[in-house]
């Protein structure tokens, strides 16, 4: 199980702390910051637009105040001056041109002083206030002196030392100088509050962008972290799963989509383990049900084989039918118990099949020796072919060896004394056939063709105990076996034909050793048929063919 | 008409005794003759002053009697005999020089007010009594009655050793 467990969030119980979540707060977080930049930035250009804006007024002022001085000055300098050039007795004093010009230069600096009330806050308009009101007097008392200068001296010289002077005095050197130092302090304190701003919103800005990196590398660091934690974990459990350790289980308990997707994981995980339980428990009963349709098909191919050849059998198999096929030489083997359709009126049913069991089965031992393929049985005939459906050269004198060892089994004596004894008669017969499998149900494979009806009757033809051959049966074995000449039979069509009687192995071939086959006989069959014999009737050595029948009935 | 001849019969008298005392110069008016007398006025706070504390007066780098009480020149005009004294004796300059001197103390923002001009010693004891602080020069002989007459070194006008003459 792993070993690294992403925590499990708990802030919010209810609205868990997904990554979407997550990146959503990064995000507005970002945003805040991004906000509180703007603000940050839109407060100090307003502080510094203000500060340079009082800035500015001050300066302004104090260019006015400058400028109010200096006309002061001009104007006192003036009058000063003035009032110490001689008039002529006789002078009218100055003219309505002269007056008007010396209002226009009083004129300014009256307007400067408004527009320096103008600039001025609450608390200097009280000052500049004072100044325009004295400004007033000073210029009246100026407008007397002029207006009186050589025409009424003394007066002119009184209202300027009495009036004029001290006003001009006071203004230009009390209330201008205290405008002055005032403003001089406003723009002092105006360039200090800029460069104050100035450097707060600085250092605003300095302590913002540390907050938002430092912010951002938490953020960034946080996401990350619990995204890689959870993707390292997702990723070595998704291993391990696909490695087919399905008991694993990713142990991501935080409630988000990592967490979903451990819970999928460990979900589709549960479900696979379920699923290969339920497959194992399929394949082991997929196993059993295997092994029991391979009983049942080994029990049914094995019933199928006994009913049909091995070839056939395949071929039906796999191809559901079985072309019927044309064997140009196959020897074909009847036998028929003589007696035994009496024998059924005597016997009891039960006795009367087991026996023909007993026979049929060792007749079925005898047919797998010598690879022969039983037919089929007909109420006490037993039907049997050599040659097919592997055609093979040897099929007659197989087929011949095989009734010695049936007719030598029919004969025993180890059978119960009450049961009767039936003497078998055997034809065989070589020639072409068509063989194949007719029905669906219950089908059988069989051979059809004038050599099975020949075979038949040459069965018929034959003695109790004797192998009945006909012609060609006998012109392919008679190298191997002693043969009796029958001459010709009348068959049950009423047609002749020359028959023969297998008697036994042919002296020359037993050449009187103790090896089964004997090499002789074992030499030609392997001349002739390019293998060795699949069995051989020992029993016939034991006692030479004679012309009278091989066993006695 | 009734009501102005009283009024009439005053001033006529007035003017005969004026008269008279014109005509018969007293002791006095033989001693001050030729005098120039420093006339303040009366809220001055002074009596007597050195040369050189009247010449740092008429020369503005004595602007104020006391804090609140500034000095406000009164000097005759050209040709007058107490300007030609004052210009003389205290200044000791040609009337060009003490024109351009205050042109160029005026300038200079060395003062804000320069000495002014009185046509008469009328006119300049009429002044001096009518402004605080003024001081003016005018002969001894015609210094009216209420105006304080500073002493120069001591001296008052008509005494021997009395600068100002």
């Amino acid at each position: 199980m792993g070993t690294c467990r992403v925590k499990k969030s708990t802030r919010y119980d209810s609205e868990p702390m997904t990554i979407r979540r997550r990146l959503t707060f990064s995000f507005l977080a970002i945003l805040v910051l991004f906000g509180l930049n703007l603000v940050i930035h839109f407060w100090s250009d307003q502080q510094r637009s203000a500060t340079v804006e009082t800035l500015r007024r001050a300066i302004a002022r104090q260019i006015l105040i400058a400028s109010i001085k200096q006309d002061l000055h001009d104007l006192q300098r003036q009058v000063a001056l003035l009032s110490q050039v001689p008039v002529e007795a006789t002078s009218s004093g100055a003219g309505p041109d002269e007056i008007t010009r010396f209002n226009n230069q009083l004129e300014p600096i009256r307007q400067q002083i408004e527009e320096l009330r103008d600039l001025s806050d609450f608390e200097a308009r009280n000052k500049v206030a004072s100044l325009e009101k004295t400004y007033q007097e000073l210029s009246a008392s100026w407008r007397i002196f002029y207006e009186n200068f050589g025409a009424n001296q003394a007066k002119a010289v009184t209202e300027l030392a009495m009036h004029a002077e001290p006003l001009s005095q006071r203004v230009v050197h009390e209330l201008v100088p205290q405008l002055e130092e005032d403003e001089k302090r406003r723009v002092e304190v105006a360039s200090g509050n800029f460069y104050g701003v100035a450097s707060l919103t600085g250092r605003i800005t300095l302590l913002i962008f540390i907050f938002s990196t430092l912010l951002a590398i938490a953020v960034a660091f946080l996401v990350s972290r619990h995204l890689t934690l959870g993707l390292g974990e997702l990723k070595r459990g998704a291993a391990l799963i696909g490695n087919g350790d399905l008991t694993h289980r990713i142990a991501i308990e935080t409630r988000d989509e990592l967490g979903d997707l451990g819970q999928a994981f460990n979900g589709m995980t549960d479900n696979l383990l379920s699923a290969r339980t339920q497959l194992t428990q399929a394949n082991q009963e997929l196993e059993r049900r295997h092994q029991e349709a391979e009983k049942q098909r080994q029990v049914s191919e094995s019933l199928l084989l006994n009913i049909l050849p091995v070839s056939i059998a395949k071929e039906l198999q796999a191809k559901g039918t079985v072309e019927p096929k044309y064997f140009e030489d196959v020897t074909i083997l009847f036998t028929d118990f003589v007696g035994f359709t009496s024998s059924t009126e005597k016997l009891a049913a039960e006795d009367l099949v087991r026996m023909l069991h007993d026979y049929f089965t060792a007749f079925d031992q005898i047919m797998a020796r010598y690879g022969l393929e039983k037919l089929k049985t007909i109420g006490d005939s037993y039907m049997c072919v050599g040659g097919l459906p592997v055609r093979n050269p040897s099929h007659p004198v197989d087929a011949v060896m095989a009734a010695f060892e049936m007719v030598r089994t029919v004969n025993e004596p180890n059978r119960p004394g009450h049961l009767p004894h039936w003497p078998v008669r055997i034809g065989i017969h070589t020639g072409p056939v068509i063989a194949g499998v007719v029905g669906i149900q219950k089908f059988a494979f069989d051979i059809w063709g004038e050599s099975v009806n020949y075979a038949s009757r040459v069965e018929l033809s034959g003695v109790p105990n004797q192998i009945n051959l006909s012609w060609r049966t006998y012109s392919r074995v008679k190298d191997f076996f002693e043969c009796e000449y029958r001459g010709k039979v009348l068959t049950k069509d009423k047609k002749e034909f020359n028959m023969y009687f297998a008697k036994g192995i042919l002296q020359n071939l037993t050449d009187n050793s103790t090896q089964i086959p004997p090499l002789a006989f074992l030499h030609r069959y392997r001349v002739y048929f390019q293998h060795d014999p699949p069995a051989f009737p020992a029993f016939l050595l034991e006692s030479p063919p004679t012309s009278s029948p091989l066993i006695g009935v | 008409m009734g009501r102005l001849k009283p009024l009439f019969e005053f001033w006529i008298s007035l003017f005969v005794v004026g008269l008279c005392l014109g005509m018969f110069p007293s002791e006095a008016d033989a001693a001050t003759n030729g005098d120039v007398a420093v006339v303040v006025h009366p809220d001055v706070p002074a009596d007597d002053l050195s040369l050189a504390e009247v010449r740092r007066l008429l020369l503005g780098d004595r602007q104020f009697w006391s804090y609140d009480l500034p000095v406000t020149l009164l000097i005759r005009a050209p040709i007058a005999r107490e300007r030609d004294v004052v210009l003389k004796i205290i200044y000791q300059m040609s009337e060009a020089q003490f024109r351009q001197y205050w042109i160029a103390k005026v300038f200079r923002a060395e003062v804000a007010v320069g000495p002014k001009i009185v046509y008469s010693n009328e006119m300049a004891t009429g002044l001096v009594g009518s402004i605080p602080g003024s001081i003016s020069f005018v002969d001894a002989a015609q210094v009216p009655n209420g105006l304080k007459v500073l002493k120069v070194d001591g001296h008052l006008p008509g005494e021997k050793e009395y600068p100002l003459r």
